[in-house]
């Protein structure tokens, strides 16, 4: 093929995206770039130019180190444990082989991510408090003593968990999805030649499905970094600032303080952060490459 | 590995894997089967059963002073909402999908990651960009802005979930096609997209789901004529009152319409993999 | 597809990524052109004649270049609605919203609310109103935090205040004048309350009142056992009252993002005779020693109240109104102080209620300093008319409606009817769910007489609208921590001074 017509292919199929995209979304993110720029003098209703002092103020701020560092702790904890719970539920419904079983188990499954973040959240944070709550009663029988634990320390970890409980069946979707996918001729040689069952899997099927892992942990990655429902209805935040992320501040500061233009800053920084990091990345990869 | 040991260990899990994903929904079944004063506080049932909250909910009804409408509405316009979703951003999608996994250059690279950028963008941000242009577009609290709105966020996962199947597919299957002479229209839809039917489904249903549950957008870009049910929930949680009851006999009622999608759906799954074994 | 490698030589890259950054450029300056928010300062007094034998109108509007006023001398409007944002599900207004049919039909103005989840008010009337989509037109706000930044949009209602009640003097006798300052902005006031709200105690009759329970008081406290009138009392009683799981004392003292717990402190801290800010704009905590003496000493009482004293439900840490009800209803509280209004006329009245826990009786809360008859915190909304209003006279009409008696007296039994003759009229008639208790109960009557907005600065004589951003929000973090044991009462009061002080700096407020 002409190195044209391949481009212009390219092209022609990318047209209904690159159009809508620019409309919905370069047009509001230009938008957005230009609010963070600005600010709204609420009295004289005036929105004026003034450079990058929101970003300075968001710098200058020693909170919002924390905020960065609990988004990052936030994401790595919830997309490890995540994956590899998705990961081993699909295993466990691939490996079942009586169909009425097997449907049975995926809308059990599934069920945590069709219940609305708000009503999960809250079903939890009902859960875990101290005198009504199941789960202090499940960990009194284990030992530990009882406690308003969206109050404790370990607020932040609970989330985590009521997060990872909500949106591991999104693993589990894509990668059951890739297992069926799984053509049956290389699976039936496998064991013809005598792999067992976990052989089969770390050496025949992980890396056939190597491909749709990076996306679903991308894909898990980029939603947790801006996990926020969950996160607000629980414990909004708190105790103090213990489980602000980035996310959760460009929440308060727009519909809180109705400063619409600082939360667009903090919207600008949740976005070009990981970028950034990118970048760097590649550009270090790039350059070793030479070297 | 003993065989009756692994189904022994299977089972296990399964119990576990249910009741680590169902017990706080058996919490909120049983809250929407009581009245206020019969929330189970110790793990036991709840003292006494009435179905008041469903006939509320469904029908309209005084609660606690307050006078309810019905959530059916809502869940219809969520449904309506969820629906076209799905279609848009498959239609959307597909295509490009294709194009990334066969067109492999810079450039394309560069245009699949610049994708995450829209992913990466935390919602709240878009609130107040979104609300001046459909605003000025007058697309605000009609079915086709938040559709549009929603579809937006959903374009990338759903290409880069297609993207990754149509790259699982051996790239012998398509020149075989080529060299029996079919053009790439007929490769495209006849072959390939069949078999990416699981990666479509998966897709579909994704979106189903968030625009199903979102939330932040819809409360922005509606103003009363468009009634999506996730805004409807969270009027329940109020500072004076909670309805605990009625709002979980709205969650219990709105999981319906999701589960029925995605059995719908999971037909899908079992024509995909049929497919798969013709082919393969 | 065949395998040949696709070099694209660094030429046209260079071209596509350009043509990329110019996209992006394009699209980034579109947005700045076309992103509204450029409004023109000018004032200019319009005096519009409509037609013969009416009313020759003078509106001053500042702010806005065409002035629309719909002028007519009949009572009646044809073919005019008014959109009015509203807090879904309120129960405190819900009475008064269900009788806009006959508002309707009285004048021919339909009313088209629209219903924002509580999350959301403050946000949506600002994306509205900040825009200037003239999507709304009348705006519902709150003191909580939301209503400094709206004033200014909102006219001046001086002149239709002057036509209703006969003159501004005569108004400001009618009304809540402490919490109508804050709406006062630039010479005029812009806002009418509709509703009223204040804390009070409630407590469970039958539990003060068996003849076990005041034997066992008295011997072991000294005095009979009643309704608790010091802070000392209210310990003693809410002590002896606890065995748990039942606890002598439940309130809302959640912290962020409920506002309920901070606002508990702010209403003791109010009635023990203090704002928050001085003369000069300084926090009180920082620079009155006895302003800070009694800010610990009541975070410090709620505090230990629940860790080391134990006579608070622990529980109570993250309630907000509602969850505090519920617990107090499941009989689990001998005593519940915070904003009570919501369910003490209906919901307590109950008869499953009053089965279950018997009935209820109000009290005061006690103050920390009885000495100082400084009233407490008020909770406050008005209706306001934007200044993009097509009909502020209908809109006018719609607000003394809601102002009216009919209104106030219907939602009465869960919140303050806002002027002080309904007040005392609500006060006077008989719940109707229980007549032998009055529609406005006592305490919450005697509470809103004297509860004042925590942002008008009385030494100041001035409103402090930045209070209601920054250092509210952080009021109600630094609350959460406290409650969760994370901080000392001296941490709290510190903390929370620096913030306010920083953002009153940031504002402009201290001329060095």
């Amino acid at each position: 093929m002409k190195q044209k017509t391949y481009y212009f292919l390219f092209f022609l199929f990318l047209l209904p995206v690159i159009l809508y995209l620019a409309i919905f979304f370069i047009y509001p993110l230009g938008l957005l770039f230009y609010y963070s720029l600005t600010e709204f003098d609420y009295k004289a209703k005036v929105r004026y130019f003034v450079g990058l002092k929101n970003f300075v103020e968001i710098f200058q701020d020693p909170e919002t180190y924390g905020y960065i560092f609990r988004t990052f702790l936030y994401t790595g904890i919830v997309v490890f444990l995540s994956f590899i719970l998705g990961l081993a539920y699909a295993i466990l419904v691939y490996s079942i082989k009586s169909k009425l079983i097997n449907t049975l188990l995926r809308i059990i499954i599934v069920t945590p991510m069709l219940i609305m973040p708000v009503a999960g959240a809250t079903i939890w944070r009902f859960l875990l408090s101290m005198h009504y709550g199941w789960i202090n009663f499940i960990l009194e029988f284990f030992g530990i003593q009882r406690e308003n634990w969206l109050l404790s320390p370990y607020a932040f970890y609970w989330v985590m968990i009521t997060d990872i409980w909500g949106w591991s069946p999104y693993i589990f979707l894509i990668m059951y999805a890739a297992l069926q996918q799984l053509p049956q001729s290389i699976l039936d040689a496998s064991e013809i030649d005598g792999a067992t069952s976990t052989k089969k899997y770390m050496y025949v099927i992980f890396p056939i499905l190597k491909p749709v892992m990076i996306i679903a942990l991308t894909l898990k990655t980029l939603d947790t970094y801006r996990a926020f429902d969950y996160i607000w209805v629980m414990t909004g935040g708190g105790p103090g600032h213990s489980s602000t992320t980035l996310n959760i501040i460009t929440y308060i500061t727009a519909m809180q303080y109705l400063n619409f233009e600082k939360s667009s800053a903090y919207g600008v920084l949740t976005m070009l952060f990981p970028l950034f990091l990118t970048l760097s990345f590649l550009v270090y990869t790039r350059v070793r490459k030479f070297e | 590995m003993n065989k009756y040991f692994k189904n022994f260990s299977i089972f296990i899990f399964s119990i576990l894997v249910s009741v680590w994903s169902w017990f706080p929904l058996i919490w909120f079944l049983m809250v929407s089967i009581t009245g206020p004063g019969g929330i189970p506080t110790k793990i036991s049932l709840p003292s006494y059963i009435t179905f008041d909250p469903y006939i509320h909910v469904i029908f309209g009804g005084y609660s606690g002073g307050y006078f309810l409408k019905s959530v059916i509405p809502s869940i219809l316009d969520s449904l309506i909402i969820a629906v076209m979703c799905s279609f848009l951003t498959i239609i959307i999608s597909v295509l490009p999908a294709y194009a990334f996994s066969r067109f492999n250059f810079m450039l394309s690279k560069t245009i699949y990651n610049g994708l995450l950028i829209v992913r990466m963008i935390p919602f709240v941000t878009l609130v107040a960009p979104y609300f001046v242009m459909f605003n000025n577009l007058k697309l605000i609290d009609t079915y086709h802005g938040l559709i549009f709105a929603i579809t937006t966020l959903q374009i990338p996962p759903a290409i880069w979930i297609m993207r990754g199947f149509f790259d699982s597919i051996p790239k012998e299957i398509e020149e075989q096609a080529m060299i029996d002479g079919a053009p790439l229209i007929k490769r495209l839809f006849l072959i390939l997209i069949p078999l990416i039917m699981p990666g479509i489904s998966v897709a579909a249903s994704l979106t189903f789901i968030f625009s199903y549950i979102h939330y932040i957008l819809y409360s922005i870009l509606s103003r009363g004529a468009v009634n999506p049910i996730s805004i409807r929930i969270v009027t329940f949680i109020q500072e004076g009152i909670v309805m605990w009851n009625e709002m979980a006999a709205t969650t219990i009622l709105s999981m319906i319409p999701m589960f029925l999608f995605l059995l719908f759906l999971g037909k899908y799954f079992i024509k995909g993999i049929t497919m798969g074994a013709v082919k393969g | 597809m065949s395998e040949e490698k696709k070099k694209i030589n660094r030429r046209e890259y260079i071209k596509y990524v350009g043509a990329g950054v110019a996209g992006l450029a394009v699209g980034g300056a579109l947005g700045y052109l076309t992103a509204p928010g450029k409004i023109e300062k000018i004032t200019e007094t319009t005096t519009k004649t409509v037609a013969a034998a009416t009313v020759t109108q003078t509106v001053t509007k500042t702010f806005e270049k065409t002035v629309t006023v719909a002028t007519s001398p009949v009572k009646t409007y044809v073919g005019i609605s008014l959109r009015v944002p509203h807090m879904a599900g309120w129960l405190s207004q819900a009475p008064g919203i269900a009788l806009a049919p006959e508002f309707e039909k009285e004048t021919g103005i339909k009313i088209i609310y629209d219903m924002i989840a509580p999350a959301d008010v403050a946000s949506k009337q600002w994306l509205e109103v900040s825009n200037r989509t003239g999507n709304y037109d009348i705006v519902t706000v709150g003191v909580d935090r939301v209503h400094p930044k709206f004033l200014p949009y909102c006219i001046g209602l001086n002149k239709y205040i002057e036509e209703h009640w006969g003159s501004i003097k005569e108004f400001e006798n009618k009304v809540f004048l402490e919490p109508q300052r804050s709406a006062f902005y630039e010479g005029e006031y812009r806002g009418i309350p509709i509703h009223l709200n204040a804390p009070f105690g409630v407590y469970r009759k039958q539990l003060f009142e068996d003849p076990e329970n005041q034997k066992k008081f008295e011997s072991t406290y000294g005095y009979e056992l009643r309704p608790p009138r010091t802070i000392q009392e209210l310990e003693d009683i809410a002590t002896f009252f606890t065995k748990p799981p039942m606890y002598g004392l439940t309130g809302n003292l959640g912290g962020a993002p409920i506002p309920a717990g901070f606002v508990t402190f702010l209403d003791r801290f109010m009635s023990a005779g203090f704002d928050v800010l001085d003369k000069d704009f300084r926090p009180t905590f920082k620079y009155n020693d006895k302003a800070y003496e009694v800010g610990v000493e009541i975070a410090r009482w709620f505090q230990d109240g629940i860790y080391k004293k134990k006579f608070i439900n622990p529980d109570a840490a993250t309630f907000r109104a509602g969850t505090m009800a519920d617990f107090y209803i499941s009989g689990m509280a001998a005593m519940a102080i915070g904003w009570c209004g919501d369910f003490f006329g209906i919901r307590f009245q109950e008869k499953e209620v009053v089965n279950k826990i018997g009935e209820s009786g109000d009290f005061i809360i006690p103050s920390f300093r009885p000495e100082s008859e400084s009233g407490g915190f008020a909770s406050w909304w008005m209706h306001g008319i934007l200044d993009t209003c097509k009909y502020p006279d209908a809109a006018w009409e719609y607000i003394k409606w809601v102002a009216s008696e009919k209104y106030q007296l219907a939602c009465a039994a869960v919140q303050v009817p806002p002027f002080k003759d309904l007040a005392e009229k609500a006060n006077k008639m008989t719940n109707p769910n229980n007549p032998k208790i009055p529609l406005l109960p006592n305490a919450l009557y005697q509470a809103a007489l004297k509860a004042r907005v925590w942002f008008y600065i009385r030494d100041a004589k001035t409103n402090v609208p930045e209070l209601c951003y920054e250092p509210w929000d952080e009021g109600l973090k630094l609350w959460g921590s406290l409650m969760a044991n994370q901080i000392t009462p001296e941490e709290f009061i510190t903390k929370w001074s620096e913030v306010a002080e920083a953002t009153l700096e940031k504002a402009g407020y201290y001329k060095k």
